[in-house]
């Protein structure tokens, strides 16, 4: 069973999340932050084979957590799940090392077929993220 | 037969060979025995008793070359046994000549064969043989003279109609002598139709033996269809019994040329001819070479001479030319002779045999020359003596009546209605400016300087002339000079020459009464203007006697002072009771420096007492007019003018522009008066202020030369405009180097031009500043609704879709799953489309990024977005500070939009966006190869475009949208940068 670190600022989305997979058996939330900090304290005090995190919070923002996770944790696995589509956005990201980036507002057996895939040591990229295709091949 | 009848015989043989004239020779070939008889031996210059027996001598004298024919002769003789010969010889005479003999002989004695004896006679035909000879030659001499004639032979027989002609008989009528059987009828059928009685009757004639030979001209047709001229000459040679003619012999020469030559000679003799005796010419020729000299009955008659009187023409005639003409021939004559000139034509004076001098016409020219020598020389006299005279005397005429009309300044015109001809006098055109030696003028020029007002009374009195109803005009016409001033013209002329009662000739004089006229008419002028002056102006007149002290004054002195004249005496007591005490001074005074002759004038204004008592203001003008014999001043006349309402009303002015200028002083906006030259008039200090203008400048340099390049057009264009449409014009500038705002607004005034001028600066930076506040906040708000959008509304609504999405997963009946698949993707679709909204909202960074940074990634982030191809170029200076925040987002903003427009709806492949900045303008220019501007209509009122329209109109832009060349659509924004 892999342990999830989910991250995101919005209680609601992080319930929502829960609940898409809730009936997975391969994989289960243990773990939830509302921050960057937060996320890095709960980092410190379990393990985690997967972090799922936003890029928009306050006090931390995504961007410095994927920074700090990188450096403390290599080998955690990183889904990024954002609203954020700007390429800016997607470029810091990807600056970092992130196994996949998606939208949030994916529907629900895409989200758990990206974390497979991701848990399994693959990449997923988004194909509705427009610029993310262009930026990898970049990157 | 008896001896004697022997010697009879003998006799008369004798007798008979004497008669012929023969000589008898007698040979016996074999003994040598031989006799001749006397006339053969004298016929040779001999005498036969002296060579008696020598037969040798024979041998002796006959030429060589007959010697071997005799020879030949001889044994043919013998050979051929022939019995006879006959053979002309020569023989040498005694004197040593030859004669041709004809020595005829026969044999009478043979022997075995053999001519033994031969008896023979000599007969001398020399001169025969001679004659003969002379014949061939000739004949010889004949054919080469037909043929260097170009003579064409012909030969006919009448009665057998043999004929013969030759070669050039034939080429002459351009025939080949083979190609024609029958000679006369082809020549005959050739004859000019006009021409062929002149044969018949040559042939009839010569038939009837009327005359022995034709020479004719006949015209003969050419095988080229061309007639020629052929002189046809032929005599009969041979005669029928009955005395008609047989054969004939002709000659044909084709005479064309000479015939056409002579044609045209005879024609231009007769033309000579006529023209000299028409001309009454004398006709002189030279041979200079020869001397020999030619001339005409008219050239002797010209002199008084008979042509035996003069030896040789040419001196004679040089030694009568007048002494003074002499040099002038002389050197005529050598220009002709060194063919300098080809001809002379001169005026000679010279000397008639009555004593008098003749003018003579002489026209030379040399017509013939050898090498360089004149060899032949022709000339023409002509006796223009009364021509001449004639002419001079006319000259005279003309000049004494030229002389005469100028000192009477007349100009004198002559028109002949005949002809249409006119003449004037050199001070006729004078008189209106004109130089009389060019002369190009004429009626019709004349008419069309005649004031057209004036213009109808010439033609209108010509038409009467013609109709006689009149003989005589006296016109006055207003003719404008060269100069362009009218000159009043009296125009005055009769018809002088008449035919069958029709008037033909008209003379006139013009008379420049302008001078005249002037005069008159400025007398007449002022009187009635002094008249109208004093009436109209109110004036009041006066003429004061200071010895007396009486004033003589009109109604109006009266009337302007509310008295009637009879109410009072009037002197000078009374007047001076009327002044105001404040200005007595001024009266007397002027009185006393008009005495003293310090002024010529009284020019006073003072206040006189109004019978109501109320005081009016007066300006008095006097003139000394006569003064006694002791220098005193005796008399004054002068006017009076009431000027208390102008006086009044100057106040009133003075008071209003002083108002004016106060409250001008007083505002703070700049006021300028200019005056129709715009110059300066007046400037408050305000003006001079805002437009740093000194006031010493303003004599220095014209009001528009005291500013910018800008500035001044501005202001040139402001005047042009209030000039044309008399509406008052305002326009804003900005001074670069003051970076201050201006704004003029100019209106008409009725002597110039008056402009406000605001420094507007403040208003300007508050309303930039207003706008850029209202952009920022605009901007602002967005930003702030975009994060509202992304940080809230999006989260939340993804939120509902990921519940929806939980439901659509866990929820039965199946019917019911759909229904929140569907809410699930309808929730994503309207998350999706907030997250868009948001980020376009997002207000564009300018601290962070620049104005081309901003748009590079804009365009980056469109081509990552979408598959259309953008470029974006820009110009230098992109950057520029000039380019304010405001400016840039707005831009920023439109360009936004356009790249939208373009995505939606271009439908195109690929798009370049040129963004252009210069220090007045930014250039936008969006540029796709898509569907075009048809197309889109609808899209054109869309949000987008009506977002750009908002916008463009913030920031005074202009928005133009057209179909490229090549399709596609091209937009244009220009957006003023100051």
């Amino acid at each position: 069973m892999n342990k999830i670190l989910l991250v995101d600022d919005f209680e609601m989305i992080r319930e929502a999340i829960i609940d898409y997979l809730e009936d997975e058996e391969n994989f289960k939330v243990t773990g939830q932050a509302e921050n960057g900090a937060k996320a890095l304290e709960e980092l410190e005090k379990n393990d985690y084979d997967l972090l799922i995190t936003d890029i928009s919070m306050p006090e931390m923002d995504g961007i410095t957590l994927l920074n700090e996770a990188n450096k403390k944790y290599p080998d955690l696995k990183i889904l990024v799940l954002t609203m954020y589509h700007d390429q800016d956005i997607i470029r810091k990201c990807l600056q970092c090392k992130i196994n996949g980036y998606m939208a949030k507002n994916s529907e629900r057996e895409k989200v758990i077929n990206a974390i497979n895939l991701v848990l399994e040591g693959k990449q997923f990229w988004d194909d509705d993220i427009e610029p993310l295709g262009e930026l990898i091949k970049t990157r | 037969m008896t001896t004697q009848t022997n010697h009879i015989y003998l006799q008369r043989l004798e007798a008979a060979l004497e008669g012929a004239g023969m000589g008898l020779w007698d040979i016996n070939i074999e003994t040598g025995e031989h006799y001749a008889n006397a006339i053969w031996w004298s016929m040779l210059g001999y005498s036969p008793e002296e060579e008696l027996n020598n037969f040798e001598l024979f041998f002796r004298i006959i030429h060589p070359e007959d010697n071997r024919k005799l020879k030949d002769e001889l044994d043919s003789l013998k050979k051929d046994k022939k019995e006879s010969f006959d053979l002309l010889i020569r023989l040498r005479h005694h004197d040593g000549k030859y004669r041709y003999i004809q020595d005829k002989g026969r044999v009478v004695e043979w022997k075995n064969g053999k001519a033994i004896r031969a008896i023979g006679t000599h007969t001398d035909v020399t001169e025969k043989y001679l004659l003969n000879k002379q014949n061939e030659t000739n004949k010889h001499r004949f054919e080469a003279a037909i043929a260097g004639a170009n003579l064409g032979v012909w030969d006919i027989d009448l009665v057998t109609g043999k004929n013969f002609a030759n070669s050039r008989w034939w080429q002459m009528i351009g025939y080949d002598p083979d190609e024609v059987e029958n000679l006369y009828n082809l020549f005959y059928e050739r004859v000019h139709p006009f021409d062929a009685h002149k044969v018949n009757e040559a042939i009839d004639s010569l038939q009837k033996g009327e005359k022995e030979k034709f020479d004719i001209v006949i015209r003969v047709k050419h095988k080229n269809g061309n007639y020629i001229f052929i002189q046809d000459k032929a005599k009969g040679v041979e005669w029928r019994k009955n005395g008609k003619v047989k054969r004939l012999v002709g000659t044909h020469l084709d005479i064309t040329e000479t015939q056409q030559l002579t044609e045209q000679l005879r024609f231009n003799q007769v033309r000579l001819k006529s023209a000299i005796k028409g001309a009454d010419l004398g006709v002189w020729e030279v041979n200079l070479k020869t001397g020999i000299h030619y001339a005409n009955e008219r050239w002797y008659e010209m002199l008084g001479f008979k042509p035996h009187e003069i030896e040789n023409i040419l001196d004679f005639f040089k030694s009568r030319v007048h002494p003074d003409d002499q040099s002038i021939l002389d050197q005529e004559t050598t220009r002709l002779i060194e063919r300098t000139s080809n001809s002379f034509d001169l005026i000679l004076r010279v000397l008639h045999k009555d004593g008098k001098y003749r003018y003579i016409q002489d026209r030379s020219q040399v017509v013939e020359w050898e090498g360089d020598k004149a060899i032949r020389a022709i000339g023409t006299h002509l006796d223009v003596t009364e021509n001449y005279l004639l002419t001079e005397r006319l000259k005279l005429n003309e000049a004494r009546l030229e002389a005469a009309l100028r000192g009477a300044d007349l100009g004198v015109w002559e028109l002949d209605l005949k002809t249409g001809r006119n003449y004037t006098n050199d001070f006729w055109w004078q008189m209106l400016g004109y130089d009389p030696n060019k002369k190009e003028y004429s009626f019709d020029y004349f008419l069309s300087l005649i004031h057209p007002k004036d213009r109808a009374l010439p033609l209108k009195t010509l038409e009467k002339l013609k109709e006689g109803k009149q003989e005589k005009f006296d016109l006055i016409l207003r003719v404008k000079h060269k100069s362009g001033k009218y000159l009043f013209i009296q125009d005055r002329g009769q018809v002088v020459e008449w035919e069958k009662g029709k008037p033909i000739r008209i003379i006139g004089t013009h008379l420049d009464m302008t001078r005249i006229y002037e005069l008159n008419n400025k007398l007449k002028t002022n009187e009635v203007r002094l008249e109208a002056a004093i009436k109209g102006a109110d004036l009041g007149v006066w003429d004061l006697n200071l010895k007396t002290g009486i004033n003589i004054t009109n109604d109006r002195w009266w009337e302007m002072l509310g008295y009637k004249a009879e109410e009072h005496t009037s002197d000078l007591d009374f007047f001076i009771s009327l002044v105001h005490p404040d200005d007595i001074h001024l009266i007397f005074e002027s009185l006393e420096k008009l005495e003293s002759g310090e002024i010529k004038d009284i020019d006073i204004i003072i206040r006189l007492r109004h019978k109501l008592g109320h005081y009016i203001t007066i300006l008095d003008r006097g003139l000394a007019i006569e003064w006694s014999k002791g220098k005193k001043l005796k008399r004054i006349i002068g006017t009076m003018m009431d000027i208390t309402e102008q006086v009044n009303r100057q106040k009133l002015l003075t008071s209003a522009l002083k108002e004016r200028n106060d409250i001008l002083e007083a505002v703070d906006n700049g006021f300028v008066s200019l005056d129709h030259d715009q110059n300066v008039t007046y400037l408050n200090s305000t003006a001079q202020k805002i437009l740093s203008i000194q006031e010493s400048e303003l004599t220095k340099r014209a009001f528009l030369d005291l500013f910018d390049t800008v500035l001044k057009a501005k202001l040139k264009d402001a005047i042009k405009e209030l000039t044309a449409h008399e509406k008052p014009v305002s326009f804003e500038v900005q001074l670069k180097e003051k970076r201050t705002w201006l704004c003029f607004s100019l209106y008409l005034k009725v002597d110039g031009y008056g402009i406000f001028v605001q420094d507007i600066t403040e208003t300007k930076m508050f309303h930039e500043q207003m706008l850029e506040n209202s952009i920022r906040s605009m901007e602002n708000e967005r930003d702030r609704i975009s994060k509202e959008l992304h940080d809230g509304v999006l989260q939340e609504l993804t939120a509902a879709m990921m519940f929806a999405e939980n439901l659509k997963h866990k929820i039965q009946p199946e019917s019911l799953r759909s229904n929140f698949e569907k809410l699930s993707r309808l929730i994503r679709k309207v998350s999706n489309d907030t997250r868009r909204i948001s980020h376009n909202l997002k207000a564009p960074d300018l601290e962070k990024n620049s104005f081309r940074g901003l748009l590079e990634r804009l365009i980056d982030d469109v081509n990552l977005t979408t598959s259309i191809k953008f470029e974006i170029t820009f110009s230098e200076y992109i950057d520029s500070e000039e380019f304010n925040e405001h400016l840039k987002i707005n831009a920023f903003r439109i360009i936004q939009e356009l790249i939208l427009n373009v995505i939606k709806h271009s439908k195109c492949t690929r798009a370049k966006v040129l963004v252009a900045l210069s220090s007045e303008m930014m250039n936008i220019e969006v540029i796709d190869d898509g569907i075009g501007i048809e197309s889109i209509s609808n899209a054109k009122a869309g949000i987008g475009l009506k977002n750009i329209n908002e916008r463009i109109n913030q920031v005074d832009g202009s928005f133009l949208m057209k179909n490229g060349k090549n399709g596609g659509l091209v937009t244009t924004i220009k957006i003023p940068v100051r």
